[in-house]
């Protein structure tokens, strides 16, 4: 599908379902990480971003809704399939309220939960189209950007804030709210890290970094992506 | 869980305001009758419409602390069952995912994981069977317990051989420290429940490289049992909580919160006390003390 491995974590606090679950999914070619509380499924969830979720509801920690409520909350939309011994309609029915893309019950069966992980893997790639503000354009999916025809190299959190901005050209965002759906779960830094990282990306992006064409400041409030 | 709480809560605030507001209504017009009424026969019947309406307030009264309990008792059992239900299920689920591993074309070297994998949660789900049988006793009569007067080591290492086929040794260091000889009067069963409960408990509230010990040693008059882990440890407010039915450390847990209250249970028919001691973020431990059998 793609050149590099694509990249499932699963969040499961049974050793014995996680360690089946990774074994299955490292033989079918993909990159696992794997988180057995919800502290650590949360942090990762956010900073190793997957490009899907296998996640457990009954978690040590926050539990596995509250783990994928802030990421949609946060506009991560990485896929998620819910794996839960929760059966009930009530159940399902909150999970994908939630944000969930599908919902599979214990006992589960293996090829199916496979064959379910790879149509959410293949729809995503069908379901985000390319973005093109200007002469930049962002594909989310391959998480690539390019100016013209030339390539851009972006560090992760520069791609997602420049997405971020590019999901809602000319609607200005204050430094909290990147810093809340940029860096996400458990940030400690300030808004100055938000500036760096506007700085970063003007010196790729633009012409004249100090007379920016895309990348504008807006005075008392924060930054905006000029259409 | 919480939308089958809120229906009940509305069922319950439906019926009162179904009850309240005809009440209300016919007190004011029986009221109304008695003040604007010339006739003696207004005057009787606007007492009647008031008893009428007094009968109804304690009939709606009763029926909604009725309705109340029984939708509280109702919510608890179904509770229970979903827990037990979970805790069926995923075994379970680890037996059926390594089975089918085995059927896919899955590598040779990961053969042998599986099959210990499914040997494994077999012994898990004898565990989590013979837990909901020992709540499905512990409501009858401690009398039943059949006592006898002897060490516990022999039932303490019994629960820790069996524990040890529940878990990989490569996820948990499990240590066991038996220092014990004076004789106690006790159920061979119970005490193994006992111990087993507190084990399952240490190794479900344990995150990753988890450390759990289980010790006894003779202390003058009585033998202390520990089961110590390095888990997340509970808030000191909670140390007394965790033995009542029903209490959990944390609602989104799994479990069904019995499991401390029949360990409390068994211990005390054993005419013992528990504890527990435990430091945030280090562990907890729960020390079981047991009267050493005085000679005959």
């Amino acid at each position: 599908m793609t050149e590099s491995p694509q990249t499932v974590l699963i969040i499961e606090d049974d050793r014995s379902l996680r360690r089946g679950l990774a074994m299955n999914f490292e033989y079918k070619g993909f990159r696992v990480l794997t988180a057995a509380t919800g502290d650590e499924g949360m942090k990762k969830a956010f900073d190793a971003r997957p490009d899907l979720i296998i996640l457990d509801i009954i978690l040590p920690g926050p539990s596995g809704l509250e783990i994928l409520s802030a990421l949609r909350s946060r506009d991560r939309m990485v896929p998620v399939l819910i794996l839960s011994a929760r059966d009930t309609t009530d159940h399902k029915i909150e999970g994908l309220n939630l944000g969930a893309d599908d919902y599979l019950t214990k006992p589960f069966e293996l090829p199916e939960l496979l064959a379910r992980a790879e149509a959410m893997l293949r729809r995503r790639t069908y379901d985000e189209p390319v973005l093109t503000v200007g002469d930049v354009t962002i594909d989310p999916v391959k998480r690539t950007v390019t100016l013209g025809s030339e390539p851009v190299e972006l560090t992760a959190r520069e791609f997602d804030l420049l997405l971020l901005l590019a999901r809602a050209p000319g609607r200005p965002f204050s430094r909290d709210a990147i810093i809340d759906r940029v860096w996400g779960w458990g940030f400690s830094g300030t808004n100055r890290t938000v500036d760096n990282c506007i700085l970063a990306l003007r010196q790729k992006i633009e012409a004249d970094p100090v007379r920016p064409r895309y990348i504008l400041t807006v005075r008392q409030v924060g930054y905006k992506l000029e259409p | 869980m919480n939308r089958r709480t809120l229906s009940l809560t509305g069922a319950i605030v439906a019926i009162t305001v179904g009850v309240l507001v005809p009440v209300l209504l016919s007190t004011t017009v029986g009221i109304v009758a008695i003040a604007i009424g010339e006739s003696s026969a207004d005057l009787v019947l606007g007492i009647l419409v008031i008893c009428l309406a007094a009968g109804a307030i304690g009939g709606g009264v009763a029926a909604t602390v009725l309705l109340g309990r029984r939708a509280r008792i109702a919510r608890l059992q179904s509770d229970l069952l979903a827990n037990v239900t979970h805790e069926l299920r995923t075994p379970l689920a680890g037996i059926r995912l390594h089975a089918q591993t085995l059927q896919s074309d899955i590598d040779p070297e990961h053969r042998e994981e599986c099959v210990n994998s499914i040997v494994r949660e077999t012994v898990w789900l004898e565990a989590m069977i013979d837990r909901v049988l020992t709540w499905r006793t512990a409501s009858k009569d401690w009398a039943l317990l059949d006592l006898t007067r002897e060490p516990v080591g022999d039932v303490l290492a019994a629960a820790a051989s069996r524990f040890r086929k529940m878990i990989d040794p490569d996820e948990v260091d499990f240590a066991v420290d038996l220092e014990t000889s004076a004789a106690v009067e006790h159920d061979h069963r119970a005490l193994m429940s006992i111990i087993l409960n507190l084990l399952v408990n240490a190794y479900k509230y344990t995150g990753d490289e988890k450390k759990i010990r289980l010790a006894a040693r003779d202390e003058s008059d009585e033998v202390v049992i520990t089961v110590e882990d390095n888990g997340p440890g509970i808030p000191r407010r909670q140390h007394k909580r965790i033995f009542e039915p029903f209490h959990r450390a944390d609602n989104s847990r799994s479990g069904a919160g019995l499991g401390l209250a029949i360990v409390h249970h068994q211990v005390e028919a054993h005419k013992g006390s528990i504890t527990v001691d435990s430091v945030k973020g280090e562990g907890s431990t729960f020390s079981i003390r047991l009267p050493v059998a005085e000679d005959l």
